[in-house]
């Protein structure tokens, strides 16, 4: 297998890939922005090495031609401190930040703080060394820079405020007033039952993968179908289709295994239709919506 | 749906999390669709078992934002009366756009007369920026030679007077860096609003050189300056790689100078010039916007016409895309004419802030950016913007 430092030596690859290179150079004019056909060959040849090892040349020069060559040799004219290639940069790119930054925050005092302190580490801050070093030096051209800032920008979002939100205690549950529904001692169907926990992650880690996704996404985290559409690059209605699919199998998997670790039919099904606590609260304002008799509340005159 | 019981989505969220993580190159490719097949899979097993990740595609996707729309068809059903009065409309709109373009065509020949003798203009009729109707605004007639030159001398004066409002505030950057970015020259997105800036995309070469005596000195552009006015080179944008379809706004005369000449032409970069094309018609005007904010254009050397100025808004962009131009400005003001400037429709957009920036990678595809940081896309010409 070939290293990343060996694909990165230019002697060693053919001139089809070294005339690729010089190719990319001309047609993303990074010269502009300060590179030589040297330096830029380095960093395309480096990034491939990264992700195309033992490819022959043909892959090679096909994932090469498949980089964002002009947005790649901006960021890294950014990176060497090329002021045209900065200027450029916020042209293009300072105002989509920020507004990124406010899309994914909503809160305008996170997203002035989250947009401030990306753009700081995206100009570059000064090194022990006393050398600027750019966030920009990790894009790799893959993806377009304005999708990259775009997830960065939720990354960074993620690790400094959701991540804590998300981990809550159990004390914490119960002060905002989580209920737990008591466990039913004449039952052995209970879901704290730990044949059924272990029933239901045998079924789980069979799923395949785009299943699962799908099934985490729409019951975990609560994506609406057209986000998970957007995120997969399909139709809401294909989205819809392969989630009801995938959940009518999981249901009848796991109350297959439920069968198997001895519950009877009617309890699998008791626990298959347990409904969350969230649901009660409709069927109760649906039940207290129901119209009484007119003459339920008038006292009989003994006539 | 039938849903999944609270004990399956228990056991669901258990799953451990992976635990190292795809780059956010990756990601962006994976939602972009560039990936192989095979590490296509392989991201989309991790996001089945890691909800960071899953949150940060989620989350960086450009329409997760709040969506508003912006002149969106009420109703997608038609009765046959209906579609029978749409046609009939569109049959009395062509018919007045064909009847006025007629007259402004022959305002506006090439004669060199003391005065004009061009018939009275129709009647402007101010609009504010936030009315609906799509009402449209005559092109005022052209003008007598006296009031070219008056506005000939106001724009010399103004080329002097170049405003460098600074991008970044202080409250933008720290100490450090404010110190590195106050010595640049100030961006061209905010140059719009000074002199002859304009975005112009959609392969069609610019129309005019950028004023300053700088820029003169690039021998690219003395050659451009000495093209015929009305002739316009169609260059094709090459589709060699991504991004290369964009066009920028022209940046500082000063960082212009260090470029190499006839390499950068100060107006339209990131791409490869191909052959010029059949030349497009002479009727097709140059546009610029003047240092008062005045959208103008010119189907002659250096005789401009103000347009849009009944209006009284101050235009910071003009983006021309073939036919349809684009003028953005303060207080949100966005105007569009598809018929090359002959009529024009106030665009509701919903800011208060100054649009700085229309820009097109096609016909279709375009992205609208205020000083206020907010961005609306489009992918239909222009008909709805979606906010970002």
């Amino acid at each position: 297998m070939v290293s990343s430092r060996q694909t990165a030596d230019p002697a060693r690859h053919s001139a089809a890939v070294r005339s690729t290179c010089d190719r990319l150079f001309e047609a993303s004019r990074a010269a502009r922005y300060g590179l030589s056909p040297d330096s830029f060959r380095d960093i395309l040849l480096e990034i491939a090495g990264q992700y195309t090892q033992g490819a022959n040349d043909p892959e090679l020069i096909r994932f090469l031609e498949s980089l964002k060559a002009e947005e790649l040799a901006l960021a890294r004219g950014c990176v060497a401190g090329n002021e045209f290639a900065w200027q450029t940069f916020l042209t293009r790119y300072r105002a989509s930040l920020y507004g990124t930054a406010y899309a994914i925050a909503k809160e305008e005092s996170i997203a002035r703080e989250l947009a401030d302190s990306l753009y700081a580490e995206l100009y570059g801050l000064p090194n022990h060394a006393g050398r600027r070093t750019s966030k920009l030096q990790y894009y790799k051209g893959r993806g377009t820079l304005e999708g990259w800032l775009r997830t960065v920008v939720a990354q960074e979002f993620v690790n400094r405020y959701r991540r804590t939100r998300r981990e809550v205690s159990l004390d914490e549950k119960v002060e905002t007033g989580t209920q737990f529904p008591a466990a039913d001692r004449d039952s052995v169907a209970s879901p704290t039952d730990p044949r059924i926990g272990q029933a239901v992650s045998r079924v789980l880690a069979r799923l395949d993968a785009e299943s699962r996704l799908l099934l985490n996404a729409y019951y975990l985290d609560g994506r609406t179908l057209a986000e998970i559409g957007r995120t997969l690059r399909v139709h809401e209605s294909t989205v819809s289709r392969k989630l009801e699919r995938a959940t009518a199998a999981l249901r009848k998997s796991i109350r297959k295994e439920l069968l198997g670790e001895g519950l009877s039919p009617r309890q699998a099904d008791e626990l298959m239709q347990e409904t969350d606590v969230r649901d009660l609260e409709v069927n109760i304002r649906e039940n207290l919506q129901q119209e009484s008799s007119p003459t339920a509340f008038y006292k009989s005159t003994g006539e | 749906m039938t849903g999944l019981p609270k004990f399956v989505r228990d056991q669901m969220a258990r799953t451990p999390a992976p635990a190292s993580h795809p780059d956010a190159d990756v990601l962006t490719a994976f939602a972009e669709d560039t990936l192989t097949a095979k590490e296509r899979q392989g991201v989309i097993q991790h996001l089945s078992e890691c909800v960071d990740c899953r949150e940060i595609v989620f989350l960086a996707q450009p329409e997760a934002a709040e969506t508003q729309t912006v002149f969106a068809p009420k109703s997608r059903r038609f009765t046959w009366m209906a579609w029978g009065s749409l046609a009939a409309v569109i049959v009395v709109v062509a018919s007045a756009v064909i009847l006025q373009h007629e007259q402004v065509t022959e305002i506006q020949a090439p004669v060199t007369v003391a005065t004009t003798t061009a018939p009275a203009p129709p009647e402007v009729k101010p609009i504010p920026p936030s009315t609906t109707s799509a009402a449209k605004v005559p092109v005022s007639a052209a003008r007598t030679r006296a009031e070219v030159a008056r506005e000939e001398t106001k724009l010399d004066a103004a080329k002097g007077k170049l405003t460098t409002e600074p991008l970044l505030t202080n409250k933008d950057v720290s100490a450090n860096e404010e110190r590195a970015f106050m010595k640049a020259p100030a961006p061209a997105a905010v140059q719009h609003a000074v002199k002859s800036e304009q975005v112009i995309v959609g392969g069609v070469a610019p129309q005019q050189v950028p004023a300053g005596p700088e820029q003169r000195d690039i021998p690219g552009q003395t050659q451009q300056a000495q093209r015929p006015s009305n002739t316009v080179d169609n260059v094709n944008i090459a589709a060699s790689n991504q991004g290369l379809a964009k066009v920028e706004s022209a940046p500082a005369a000063k960082v212009a100078k260090k470029q190499p000449a006839g390499d950068f032409n100060g107006i339209v970069t990131g791409y490869t010039a191909a052959p010029a094309a059949a030349p497009v018609a002479a009727t097709r005007p140059r546009w610029q916007i003047s240092s008062t904010g005045t959208l103008e254009h010119s189907y002659m050397a250096d005789n401009w016409t103000p347009v849009l100025s009944d209006t009284g808004a101050k235009f910071r962009v003009v983006s021309v895309v073939e036919n349809t131009v684009w003028a953005g400005g303060e207080h949100g003001a966005l105007y569009v004419s598809r018929d090359g400037g002959t009529t024009w429709t106030p665009v509701p957009i919903d800011t208060t802030a100054t649009i700085t920036s229309i820009r097109f990678s096609d016909n279709l595809h375009g992205t609208l950016e205020t000083d206020g940081g907010q961005a609306w896309n489009t992918t239909d010409g222009g008909k709805v913007w979606q906010k970002r």
